[in-house]
């Protein structure tokens, strides 16, 4: 071995060392992690406990595609996040494992990363990890059916033949140790990894390609980001909703609005248990209030609003924003509560296309498809279960 | 590596324990609480059948029972109240918080684990004692911290509120058999309504924290046992009818009319003092 190489090794030795020390003394190991980002994109806020590398990440989509994770071994978290559906999964409410129903419309997982509070309503989830026992321990809904069962998550995942060396991997300080604090960390450092900056749109406004939309999509950006509309209100930034953290925005925006979607008693009441952000605030002024979701790859994300209760694009702009929200269409009164922004408004048939064509402009077909968000090859267990018909 | 570091405190806490363990034990005393839940009058057993109870009278078969108990208190002649130190057993019991399991996951428990923690065991400065407080609850400094941390107990899943920010205090399961048919009434207390100051904070202010003070001040150590009596939570509760569209059972809401009795009977609404807790007298 030449002296410079050696000395190479002997550096990059110590350098590993001076890790394990400051990463058995407690003190956060700066991170060599490189973000799959454009140059443009702020990068996301981590926690402190959970920083990114690619071992983790490579564990995580193992978890997040693995269906021991449910008690019956039927689902895992890809059954209701699949790539193809921006990792929605195409039903209006989600199913669990034992085939309840779920009460809300599965989330896309695109940008997760960006988002200050996890779920449709509840403004206390404020990061993944957290986000993750409820799909796992949940009861109400049952979910993966996991409650009370840890144990035998522990042990599935201890028998298997690749696990405890991916979990040596992805987290050598703490020995490998399989417990709910490293699945719950892998699978957030996953999910933190599926980024859509790629779509036609991103191309024409940050990449400044000109053509990579059509006249008709770029029309239909007028009107998304016009007054008559107002769409982008609540639906603007970076990922086109108002809740956002990252880097240059540590202490981040939220936002939960109610769009008149219902109106159950001419005083604007949603249906029972879908009071959104009222169920945990307890205040009536919050009732029907849901966090705005973004729509990067909205297009295959049907179908839409919390409940999936409407099918289309169309329907979302004819049917509910266009007559001051779907409660006020037709006979309805409009909700009282509806935010200031929901004031309906004329629009064309061939605006309405317009405005389709720059929404389907947001979907990021390499995002979609992009092979490291898959399902891991060789592994027995991964995979999901066929689509359940549409109920 | 927090944890490791307080886990490593706690070791030292320990440890400083054990050398004056000897001493310690000489000038203590090892109570065990007992606690015995009933229905209908008769301890409960995984499935058991229990006829006439909540408002409409039906026979429920017991599924499941787990809460926490903190903050265990005896209360001396004087009216002094001084804690009771628990055994740090690494499994049931942690700091002043102690997890009780009244399954044992055969028939109608077989949602839960075949493990139990039926007594309370702690220490105590010799005394003469004749009454006894606890809090049913988990105390807010544990409440609303990162389930994944948790030592256990807390690191119980069956007990997770992840969607409320907490754990679930107490955890009934009641199968109500009628007609031939089986439907399930759980009933979850935890704290709900909870907010968080900051959007990095946790949510720690709780509109409904539903945590049960239980002053029990006829307590002889020597003989007695803990009451709970379930018969008396559920009284004024239709079982086999619940309103329709809320949720399953009564899971702490405080609109949901399934929760109004029960949540009465824990002394959380109405102004009177909690009638579930008692004493069984030998």
């Amino acid at each position: 071995m030449r002296s410079s190489s050696r000395f190479i090794a002997l550096v990059a030795c110590l350098a590993f060392c001076m890790t394990q020390v400051m990463a058995q003394a407690g003190l956060s190991v700066p991170s060599t992690y490189r973000w799959p980002l454009p140059d443009w994109a702020p990068r996301p806020v981590i926690p402190a406990d959970n920083p990114m590398s690619e071992a983790k990440v490579a564990l995580g989509r193992a978890l997040f595609y693995d269906k021991r994770l449910s008690a019956n071994q039927t689902q895992a978290c890809a059954s209701c996040h699949l790539p193809a559906h921006g990792f929605g999964d195409g039903l209006a409410l989600a199913v669990g494992s034992t085939g309840e129903a779920g009460k809300r419309n599965a989330m896309p997982l695109a940008n997760v990363a960006y988002l200050p509070t996890l779920t449709w309503a509840n403004p206390n989830v404020t990061t993944l990890e957290q986000q993750i026992l409820t799909p796992l321990f949940g009861e109400h809904p049952v979910e993966m059916g996991m409650s009370g069962k840890e144990q035998l998550l522990f042990e599935r995942l201890k028998a298997d033949i690749d696990y405890p060396r991916l979990f040596r991997q992805a987290f050598p300080e703490l020995k490998g140790d399989i417990s709910l604090r490293t699945i719950t960390r892998a699978i957030a450092a996953f999910e933190r990894t599926l980024l859509s900056f790629d779509s036609p749109y991103d191309r024409y406004r940050y990449g400044k390609q000109n053509q990579a939309i059509s006249t008709s999509a770029k029309r239909g950006e007028q009107l998304f980001f016009g007054e008559r509309l107002e769409c982008y209100h609540c639906h603007g930034g970076m990922n086109f909703t108002d809740n956002q953290i990252h880097r240059m925005q540590p202490l981040g925006e939220r936002g939960f609005h109610n769009t008149g979607l219902y109106n159950q008693d001419g005083k604007g009441a949603y249906p029972p248990g879908h009071q959104g952000l009222r169920e945990f605030t307890q205040q009536a002024a919050d009732e029907g209030k849901f966090r705005t979701p973004s729509l990067r790859n909205v297009a295959v994300t049907a179908p839409y609003m919390h409940d999936g209760s409407i099918p289309t694009l169309k329907e979302v702009i004819r049917q509910h924003y266009a007559v001051n929200g779907r409660a006020g269409g037709g006979t309805g009164a409009a909700s009282p509560l509806r935010s200031q922004f929901i004031q309906g408004f004329q629009i064309t048939e061939s605006e309405i296309a317009d405005l389709i064509a720059f929404l389907e402009s947001l979907t990021d077909p390499r995002f979609l498809r992009h092979a490291a968000h898959q399902a891991p090859a060789n592994r027995p267990d991964s995979g999901v279960h066929p689509k359940p018909k549409r109920r | 590596m927090a944890q490791r570091k307080c886990l490593n405190l706690v070791g030292c806490v320990m440890l400083g324990w054990g050398i004056s363990g000897t001493a310690d034990a000489a000038r203590t005393q090892l109570i065990t609480l007992q606690v015995e839940p009933q229905l209908a009058g008769q301890p409960v057993m995984c499935g058991a059948s229990y006829p006439l109870q909540g408002a409409d009278g039906v026979t429920v078969r017991f599924a499941d029972l787990r809460l926490f108990v903190s903050a265990i208190e005896l209360v001396d002649v004087e009216g002094r109240a001084v804690p009771l130190r628990l055994e740090q057993d690494g499994r049931w019991q942690y700091r002043d918080t102690v997890l009780l399991d009244f399954e044992d996951g055969q028939v109608s428990c077989a949602n839960g684990s075949s493990e139990q923690h039926r007594v309370i065991t702690g220490r105590i400065q010799p005394g003469r004692y004749r009454g006894l407080r606890f809090m049913l609850g988990v105390p807010a400094r544990f409440n609303h911290q990162d389930a994944t941390l948790a030592p256990s107990p807390l690191n119980q899943t069956a007990l997770f509120w992840s969607w409320q920010g907490g754990y679930r205090f107490m955890k009934l399961e009641l199968d109500v058999l009628q007609n031939g048919q089986v439907s399930g009434f759980p009933i979850h207390l935890g704290s709900t309504g909870c907010q968080s100051s900051s959007n990095h904070q946790p949510a720690t202010r709780c509109r409904q924290p539903n945590r049960v003070q239980v002053d029990l001040p006829d307590f002889d150590l020597a003989t007695d046992r803990v009451r709970i009596d379930l018969s008396t939570l559920i009284a004024h509760t239709r079982l086999a009818s619940p309103t329709p569209n809320t949720a399953p059972g009564c899971m702490s809401a405080p609109d949901d009319p399934d929760c109004d009795g029960v949540l009465s009977a824990l002394g959380l609404t109405g102004g009177n003092s909690q009638r579930v807790f008692g004493v069984v007298k030998p």
